[in-house]
């Protein structure tokens, strides 16, 4: 009977606390979020200077290079200092990903014209970011970003190369699809 | 014996709030919760005198007058529903359609269930229609709850105490009504002090967070946010999208 009570006492518990911790998420703090202008950067000069950053922190040629000129100490320190760098990129822009839905959020809540189904849209594409950036951070923090890269250059490749085999053996007759490219 | 002090207990703590919310003169923002508190006030109050008068017509009265507390239950999420979102018709809109999806998924299983062939001739006891309907109601309340965290609605003192402690009363019931219908007899010893232990800490609750009127506070209205919803969201999509590409090319390059 004891140990009924402690399932009972800790299935309230947990409920009681997943309730709270929805309470919580559900708070919006502005000033711990970008406006929503500066939530994700649209100028190409930003975009370029993210991709300069990227192409060094996602290359192995600096790393083949310093091998061979530094000690080994020094190598795994800037191995280390890169994975560091390249996971703080990866968390900035899942924050940014974060306020920019946060602030969707708070906006559409009193519009009258919501449509439900684009809600669902907006939200399974936040979260397919998630779990796609998720994945990365966790692959940059196993492997490092150069591996890291290695490994996502080569499931794209074996993603397109099934995409083909589907493609060939399932010819579409009439695809509906909606493309929604970032200009 | 020992559970007559209890009942009284809880007695007095269930006129509290009405009594607090009459002399604080809002007891009109509240009708559902209110009614739904002095109908179960009336209730206990009957079932004391019946079970000390006429024991005998204590149970077949006890599980007869359960139901009303269902049906003004269900009274009491609609009202939370109803001045939560009074300011945000958005998040109401979308309230409408999972609440409506949520209602045909549970209620339709409820149906489903009770109805069957195997079960059509099968007598239900009032203690399975009971924890069906329960059912129900926790999960209307936890989407709407999920629904006001999404949103980030704010509640407001007194709503925020109404959802959460009702919540936690519908969970408890829900648990205890399982477990009694799972361990039968065996389980009515505890079930007679867990359930009155758990309405008191619900009590409790909804005593603390009803002291005095604390509105859901108004939302800030901004005017350059009255956006066209359909170009807001496609800019949302397109800024997403773009943050996933970025991503996928970073690690590409």
């Amino acid at each position: 009977m004891m140990a009924l009570i402690v399932v009972f006492s800790f299935l309230v518990v947990a409920l009681g606390l997943s309730l709270f911790v929805l309470g919580r998420l559900g708070r919006v703090s502005a000033a711990a979020c970008y406006s929503l202008d500066a939530a994700l950067p649209a100028e190409p000069q930003a975009d370029i200077f993210v991709s300069d950053i990227t192409a060094n922190l996602f290359s192995s040629q600096d790393a083949a290079f310093l091998a061979g000129e530094i000690t080994c100490d020094s190598v795994r320190r800037f191995r280390e200092m890169r994975t560091s760098i390249a996971l703080g990129w990866v968390r900035r822009e899942r924050e940014r990903v974060s306020c920019l839905f946060r602030d969707h959020r708070r906006n559409v809540r009193s519009t009258a014209d919501l449509s439900p189904v684009d809600e669902v849209k907006v939200l399974r594409d936040f979260l397919s970011f998630q779990v796609m950036s998720g994945l990365l951070y966790f692959l940059i923090a196993v492997r490092g970003p150069s591996r890291a890269a290695r490994l996502v250059r080569w499931s794209c490749v074996a993603a397109e190369k099934l995409q083909a085999i589907v493609d060939r053996a399932i010819p579409a007759s009439s695809p509906t699809v909606e493309v929604i490219r970032p200009e | 014996m020992t559970f007559v002090p209890i009942w009284i207990i809880g007695l007095i703590g269930e006129s509290v709030p009405p009594v607090r919310a009459f002399q604080k003169d809002f007891i009109g923002q509240y009708k559902w919760f209110y009614s739904y508190l002095m109908s179960v006030l009336a209730r206990d109050a009957c079932l004391f005198t019946v079970y000390f008068a006429r024991p005998k017509s204590y149970p077949t009265l006890y599980w007869r007058t359960e139901f009303i507390g269902v049906v003004l239950g269900c009274g009491l999420v609609w009202e939370a529903y109803k001045i939560a979102l009074a300011s945000y018709p958005g998040s109401a809109r979308m309230a409408r359609s999972l609440l409506a999806l949520v209602f045909i998924f549970t209620f339709g299983r409820f149906l489903v269930k009770n109805w069957s062939a195997a079960s059509w001739t099968r007598v239900r006891t009032a203690l399975d229609l009971e924890l069906d309907l329960r059912v129900v109601q926790v999960a209307l309340l936890f989407a709407l709850v999920a629904l006001f965290a999404y949103y980030a609605i704010p509640l407001g003192k007194n709503l925020k105490g109404i959802v959460y402690g009702y919540g936690l009363f519908l969970v408890t019931s829900l648990v205890n009504l399982t477990l009694r219908g799972q361990l039968g007899d065996s389980f009515q010893r505890v079930w007679q002090y867990m359930q009155p232990g758990c309405y008191m800490l619900v009590l409790a609750i909804w005593t603390w967070s009803l002291w005095s009127y604390r509105p859901v506070p108004k939302p800030k209205v901004q005017p350059e946010l009255e956006l066209h919803y359909a170009a807001f969201m496609r800019a949302t999509r397109v800024k997403l999208l773009a943050a996933r590409d970025r991503l996928a090319r970073g690690t590409r390059i």
